[in-house]
């Protein structure tokens, strides 16, 4: 079997990996009242209660900070839980895979589409914000980019997933290491924070990944600009991820649940 | 025709042996150590094969070979015949969720459709009599009860080789001479069964071979009670 194959594998075993994504979305908020709602509620409180202070450290209009923290911090959310979720991956599936010879890709469809979904509930509090900010302006070809800014977002989660989760299953350092590392990624990205406008095009941020890809879906809402730079950053972090599946898997195909 | 074959086969598994290790020492902190060496075996349809074997005597890592969680290091695993591997009491349930959730993933797992898993699932409430128990998280399950729910994820078996790894124990007297009934009328001549466990009654019960396996290597394969004789003479 070879990367394409498991994948192909994967895409057939939709329904359990659908069924598992959101029996796992819902076990996090197993006896809650509000259950997943709180996925919106907790987007909603971090950003109202940042958008508060650091508008008045920043010195930024309120109304042009929280739309920019928001989309900041819900596609943040999204990277750092595909890094972090990540690294476990295949270690939870531990179960089913040394039960039966399963495709990777099973799992790495599970997480991310877990992730897509909260991905999903984030925009019940993003678009009204979007237009209670923006009004009907924003009505425009626009979203075309931020829709397909989410897609190269994505299809990078999902790439990335199938290695993050591989090296973290071999080398157990790997795990706690990216656990300190998304908190530092989260303080030295302009996520709470725009990128000061006379080092906006310094190396510090072109060259940082992160940066781009929360440009992706910024830079069409808040500046209306569309992020010509990024998106190539973006095909370029896409094409590298797939090569990295591509040339990894037959080494780690059969040895993976070795490791588990 | 259901049909197992396996070659020279020779299998070492891998281990992290502590909580221990780095970066940079993890290559010599994942240990190797030989589970099964050289092993040819033969078996054919209608065979109903008891392991026998102490501890780490490559009785689950012979299952896993002939099911293809594993690649053998050395030789070939043939096998012809759809393959329902069952590995471990607890092995694929999930505590968190209810037993219902449980068996319905199980379903999915084996690519069932809605029907054949909704189908499935009332036989087995009916077989098990967990009733409305299903709806509760398995963690919350006694003993006996998460016995009942294991062995109903058995029963979506739909394969020619049947390979099981402890899990036809399933609680009271009552309820294991239904299991038996019903393992028994699964098992009809076109089917395989290889069942590991250390009950000696309960693979009398379900197996008419065995194989006695001891440091990975094959002491003896032949008639159940013949070679059942040796294994006690051994451990002796």
């Amino acid at each position: 079997m070879n990367f394409l194959e498991d994948i192909k594998g994967g895409l057939l075993r939709k329904r359990l990996w659908i069924e598992l994504a959101k029996l796992d979305l819902k076990a996090n908020y197993q006896g809650s009242a509000l259950g997943v709602f709180w996925i919106v509620l907790a987007l909603m409180l971090k950003v109202g209660m940042l958008s508060v202070v650091y508008s008045m450290v920043l010195d930024k209009n309120f109304g042009d900070y929280i739309l920019f923290l928001a989309l900041g911090i819900l596609t943040w959310n999204f990277i750092s839980s595909i890094i972090t979720n990540g690294a476990t991956i295949f270690r939870k599936a531990s179960n089913f895979m040394q039960q039966m010879r399963l495709e990777h890709s099973t799992f790495v469809f599970q997480n991310v589409y877990k992730e897509c979904l909260v991905l999903l509930m984030y925009q019940l509090f993003a678009i009204p914000l979007v237009f209670f900010i923006k009004g009907t302006e924003i009505l425009s070809w626009m979203w075309f980019w931020v829709i397909f800014g989410y897609l190269l977002i994505i299809l990078i989660a999902f790439f990335a997933s199938f290695w993050i989760g591989w090296l973290s299953a071999r080398f157990r350092d790997i795990q706690p290491m990216l656990g300190s590392l998304v908190v530092i990624l989260f303080l030295i990205t302009p996520v709470l924070w725009p990128p000061p406008e006379k080092f906006a095009d310094s190396l510090y941020f072109q060259l940082n990944p992160f940066f781009h890809l929360l440009e992706l879906i910024r830079a069409p809402i808040v500046q209306g600009e569309v992020p010509v730079t990024s998106i190539w950053v973006a095909v370029f972090l896409l094409t590298l991820n797939m090569l990295i599946c591509l040339i990894f898997y037959s080494k780690v195909r059969d040895r993976l649940v070795l490791w588990l | 025709m259901a049909q197992i074959q396996l070659k020279n086969v020779t299998f070492s598994y891998k281990y992290f042996p502590s909580i221990g290790g780095g970066l940079f020492k993890s290559s010599s902190g994942l240990k190797s150590k030989v589970a099964l060496r050289h092993i040819d075996l033969n078996i054919e349809k209608g065979d109903t094969v008891a392991l026998l074997g102490t501890n780490g005597a490559g009785k689950s890592t012979l299952l896993k070979l002939i099911s293809g969680v594993f690649k053998p290091e050395q030789g070939v695993v043939k096998t012809n015949g759809k393959i329902y591997s069952f590995f471990g009491r607890n092995v694929g349930v999930m505590p968190q969720l209810s037993g219902y959730d449980n068996l319905k993933v199980r379903g999915l797992l084996l690519n069932l459709n809605d029907k054949e898993i909704a189908e499935k699932i009332e036989e087995i409430v009916e077989f098990t009599g967990l009733g409305e128990d299903l709806e509760r998280p398995v963690s919350t399950y006694s003993q006996g009860m998460r016995a009942r729910l294991t062995f109903g994820m058995l029963m979506f078996v739909n394969a020619e080789i049947l390979l099981v790894d402890e899990g036809l124990a399933a609680g009271d007297k009552f309820f294991l001479a239904k299991t038996h009934k019903f393992v028994n009328d699964l098992l009809d001549q076109s089917k395989i069964l290889i069942f590991a466990s250390h009950s000696n009654e309960l693979l009398r019960r379900f197996c008419k071979k065995a194989l006695w396996l001891n440091n990975g290597e094959v002491m003896a394969f032949g008639s159940f009670e013949t070679v059942l004789k040796q294994y006690n003479q051994f451990k002796k």
